[in-house]
């Protein structure tokens, strides 16, 4: 056990016992070695469960703003109590989105920040792991550290070591902002990523001829199943109602017709080119200036759908066109709100 | 038989709007291939609108406002201004055509702008044919 | 509409090699097998059988969608002259193989043929699998999700298949279970009878499959132990980090929830009917705007019970195959195998 995650497990222990918080936001352990999980520990004596640990992929963020869709039980009062969570210095960004989106405030939460160097993308984890011969099946424990430009990973006790560019997730490699924006406490020393962000792999799709970009992208979303998990992981997403579940469209003799004019099913359900691309083009659409790329949605994607070109696209476009970054500043007013005499028009007629 | 486009154009009440009747009292000539719609300002036309038009089969898509300062409701074109700038840059991204989604000022007094816009668009579109990229699909004969 | 008929088995080999050359010779029908694109493997149509991926354990996708296609056009309605109306019906008569499937996702279908060809006979499910033969492929290398022997399956289980096939090394040992199955032998010179020495190669390789599906879950035991568990607090904790997402459904092979919609296009409609899936949010959600299903404790409490006990109540048999795609592509790690456990104690 590291001394982060000591501290972790300490000042959470200390917050759950004198009655601070509801519940912690953290890590355990997953449904195999190479996966850790969000858990959610309400009781002092199972801070233990927690880790921290370069397999800490996910962005609990979200979790932060479940409550608040949450209908209450017949009897149940709401525990109005902050809630505890741990962030890494990306997961801030999008708490830093939701403060000045006012979708949760903060004395709701406190906040555990951790400086992070990096992790791993189990995925490809995995891939490099049987290119040794060693399959998933057979592993039963694994451990890994950081080690300069390389990950020690120790695979039922014999050690391996892989670059980290092999292992780690791709919005890693040009993290800016490895050091939580805002937290109320932080743990470990803070750590240098990279100054600038690379957009690269966007460039690569905008150089292509339109009928090429098409193509690549008709591909892609042909793939998608619409199962949600993009915008049902996005830290960001938090409507209660979503313009694109048709079925939501309830009508009920109270339904004024401006109500049911803007509940039109603006999405079928049939899965088909058409539908799908509506479908990934509303969310951008949605996620402007709100995005704050932290991966989730490709990393959840089960047909391997490389949401972060589109994601890194918008970034990009953003901050070229208007300057602007999400989830930097907790004071921010949101993109979409606001404007500038010489905002780009060269566009228009 | 020559490919006729279809072309939806969201207008505003106030001047995009004012200027088509401009144009039509003045007895001006333009292209016949736009479909209408007058929303109270180009701040109203949420970018769902024109992706929803394009997915009814629509070739072309135009949002038409005051120009900057003029707009009736202060600053709603310069939101929407914001968004369509946006939305040209994914739907770029992604591989359709720019010219499928167009946007211009076009005020109460320019009713011979708005025959010329329209034209313009009108051709633009044509050039490209019609648009299925889009389009609902499953219905074709 | 698994082989009722009382089709004795009987076994053959295909040497590896010659494997293209059958399913070259198959021309008739559309063949849908594993295929691998960059890092994800799915069934599709092949056209090339060299493409197919049989490496793989499982797919991503479950191939449910031969047999239940994720959108489904119903009928489409056209305006006629003078106010008439042409209603068109899909033809559905295109003949299917799905080659490859694994014991597991066979099982899933004969689970969905229970459902949709049992009291309520639905035209297009029924119509599909008539025209559809499924070869299987006995699992060689289990994943460490997968738990079919706990839910009632196996490696090699032959439920709901025309053939299982097992790799024996440069040939496949082929079980051919049914007259479907015997009428794509017969076909072609291709297969031989198989000997007294394959069958013992093909015996191992079961028995070694068997042996490293280590882990057995008390599965068994959940249909009586969730009687009395539905107000349980077990639904509150165990779903706090679920995201009500569609993956674990949409990628199961036994889910079968659907939605019916009108779709207009100009004058013209059509019918279909797409997949839904019970974590969704909107999934219960009534015209009067009450949501039965509010909370995804609610909607995760739905996946196990149906699995795990109404449709066992339904039909005598637990209606999860064991698969594990729930878990490898949950994008928070939900661990059924762990519910299961963790159900079975209480
Ligand atoms: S997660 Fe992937 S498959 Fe699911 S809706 Fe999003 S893009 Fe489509
Ligand atoms: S990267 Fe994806 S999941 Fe993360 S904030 Fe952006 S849209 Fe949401
Ligand atoms: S269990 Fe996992 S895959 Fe299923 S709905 Fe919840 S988050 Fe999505
Ligand atoms: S519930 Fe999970 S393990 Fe069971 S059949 Fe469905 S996907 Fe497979
Ligand atoms: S009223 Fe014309 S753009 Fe706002």
């Amino acid at each position: 056990m590291s001394d982060i995650e000591g501290n972790i497990q300490a000042k959470a222990k200390k917050l759950l016992k004198d009655g601070t918080i509801k519940y912690f936001i953290g890590y355990e352990n997953g449904s195999d070695p190479l996966h850790t999980t969000p858990c959610f520990i309400k009781k002092a004596e199972d801070v233990d469960k927690i880790v921290w640990n370069p397999l800490c992929v996910n962005n609990l963020a979200g979790y932060l703003t479940h409550d608040k869709k949450r209908e209450l039980k017949k009897g149940e009062e709401e525990d109005k109590k902050p809630i505890g969570i741990l962030v890494k210095g990306c997961d801030s960004k999008s708490l830093v989105q939701l403060l000045s989106e006012h979708r949760i405030e903060k004395d709701e939460v406190i906040i555990f920040g951790v400086p992070c160097d990096g992790v791993i993308d189990p995925k490809k984890l995995e891939k490099v792991l049987k290119d040794k011969n060693l399959s998933v099946n057979t592993i039963d424990s694994l451990t890994i550290q950081h080690d300069g430009k390389n990950y020690t990973v120790k695979v039922n006790g014999k050690k391996y070591s892989f670059p980290k560019d092999k292992i780690e997730m791709s919005k890693c490699s040009d993290c800016t902002q490895p050091n939580p924006i805002i937290s109320d406490e932080t743990f470990g020393e803070k750590v240098k990523k990279s100054d600038k962000k690379d957009y690269k792999t966007v460039e690569e799709i905008e150089a292509l001829p339109l009928a090429k970009r098409w193509k690549f992208w008709s591909d892609q979303f042909a793939k998608c199943i619409r199962c949600s998990a993009c915008r049902n992981v996005c830290p960001v997403c938090y409507c209660k109602e979503c313009v694109v579940d048709s079925a939501d469209l309830v009508i009920t003799p109270q339904t004024t017709s401006s109500e049911k004019a803007n509940k039109m099913p603006w999405l079928e359900k049939n899965v088909d080119p058409a539908e799908n691309m509506f479908f990934h083009l509303t969310r951008m659409m949605h996620m402007a200036g709100r995005c704050i790329n932290c991966g989730e949605c490709e990393r959840a994607c089960p047909m391997n759908i490389p949401l972060s070109l589109l994601t890194k696209k918008l970034e990009k476009e953003v901050k070229e066109m208007f300057d602007y970054e999400a989830g930097i500043d907790v004071e921010a007013k949101p993109l979409l709100s606001i404007f500038e005499e010489d905002d780009p028009g060269d566009f228009i007629k | 038989m020559s490919f006729e486009p279809n072309i939806v154009a969201f207008l505003c009440k106030w001047c995009s709007s004012a200027g088509a009747d401009l144009a039509g009292v003045s007895r001006l000539e333009y292209k016949p291939n736009v479909i209408p719609i007058q929303v109270k300002c180009s701040g109203r036309v949420n970018p769902l609108y024109i992706l929803k038009a394009l997915k009814e089969g629509a070739d072309g898509v135009l949002v038409s406002g005051c120009h900057p300062g003029d707009c009736h409701y202060v600053k709603g074109n310069m939101y929407a201004r914001r968004r369509f700038a946006i939305l040209r840059k994914l739907l770029e991204y992604i591989g359709i055509e720019p010219e499928r989604f167009q946007v211009s000022w076009i005020s109460a007094s320019e009713g011979t702008k708005f025959a010329q816009v329209i034209d313009e668009v009108t051709e633009s579109i044509r050039a490209l044919g019609p648009q299925k990229k889009l389009t609902k699909v499953g219905f074709d004969e | 509409m698994t082989s009722s008929n009382s089709f004795k088995a009987e076994n053959f080999v295909i040497k590896k090699e010659d494997v293209a050359q059958f399913l070259k010779g198959l021309s008739d029908y559309t063949i849908y097998a594993p295929v691998q694109e960059e890092d994800t493997v799915l069934f599709k149509v092949i056209q090339n059988p060299d493409k197919i991926a049989l490496h793989i354990t499982n797919t991503v996708k479950s191939p449910k969608f031969v047999v239940l296609p994720q959108t489904e056009t119903m009928l489409k309605v056209t305006k006629g002259k003078e106010n008439s109306i042409k209603i068109d019906e899909p033809v559905l008569d295109e003949k299917n193989i799905l080659f490859g499937i694994r014991p597991c996702d066979a099982r899933g279908i004969a689970i969905l043929d229970k459902v949709f060809s049992g009291d309520y006979k639905d035209p297009y499910y029924v119509k599909r699998r008539a025209n559809t033969i499924m070869i299987g492929l006995a699992c060689t290398d289990p994943h460490r999700n997968c738990f079919c022997t706990s839910v009632g399956g196996a490696p090699d289980s032959t439920d709901g298949l025309d053939m299982l096939w097992t790799d024996i090394g440069d040939l496949y040992f082929v079980t051919v279970l049914t007259k479907k199955g015997m009428k794509l032998v017969k076909e072609t010179v291709i297969f031989s009878k198989a000997t007294s020495e394959n069958t013992r190669v093909m015996n191992k390789v079961h028995k070694t499959a068997h042996e490293k599906i280590t882990e057995k879950l008390n599965a068994d035991a959940l249909p009586k132990k969730l009687e009395n568990l539905f107000e349980d607090k077990y639904w509150d904790e165990v779903s706090m980090k679920c995201l009500g997402c569609g993956s674990c459904t949409y990628l199961c092979p036994t889910c079968y929830c659907f939605d019916i919609n009108d779709i207009e296009y100009r004058d013209k409609v059509k019918r279909v009917r797409t997949w839904d899936s019970c974590q969704f949010s909107s999934y219960t959600i009534h015209t009067s705007g009450h949501n039965p299903r509010p909370n995804k404790e609610n909607r995760m409490r739905n996946r196990v019970y149906h699995k795990y006990k109404y449709h066992h109540d339904n039909y005598n048999e637990l209606g999860c195959v064991g698969c594990g795609r729930c878990i490898t592509y949950c994008p928070v790690d939900m661990n059924l195998k762990a519910t299961i456990k963790e159900l079975a104690e209480k």
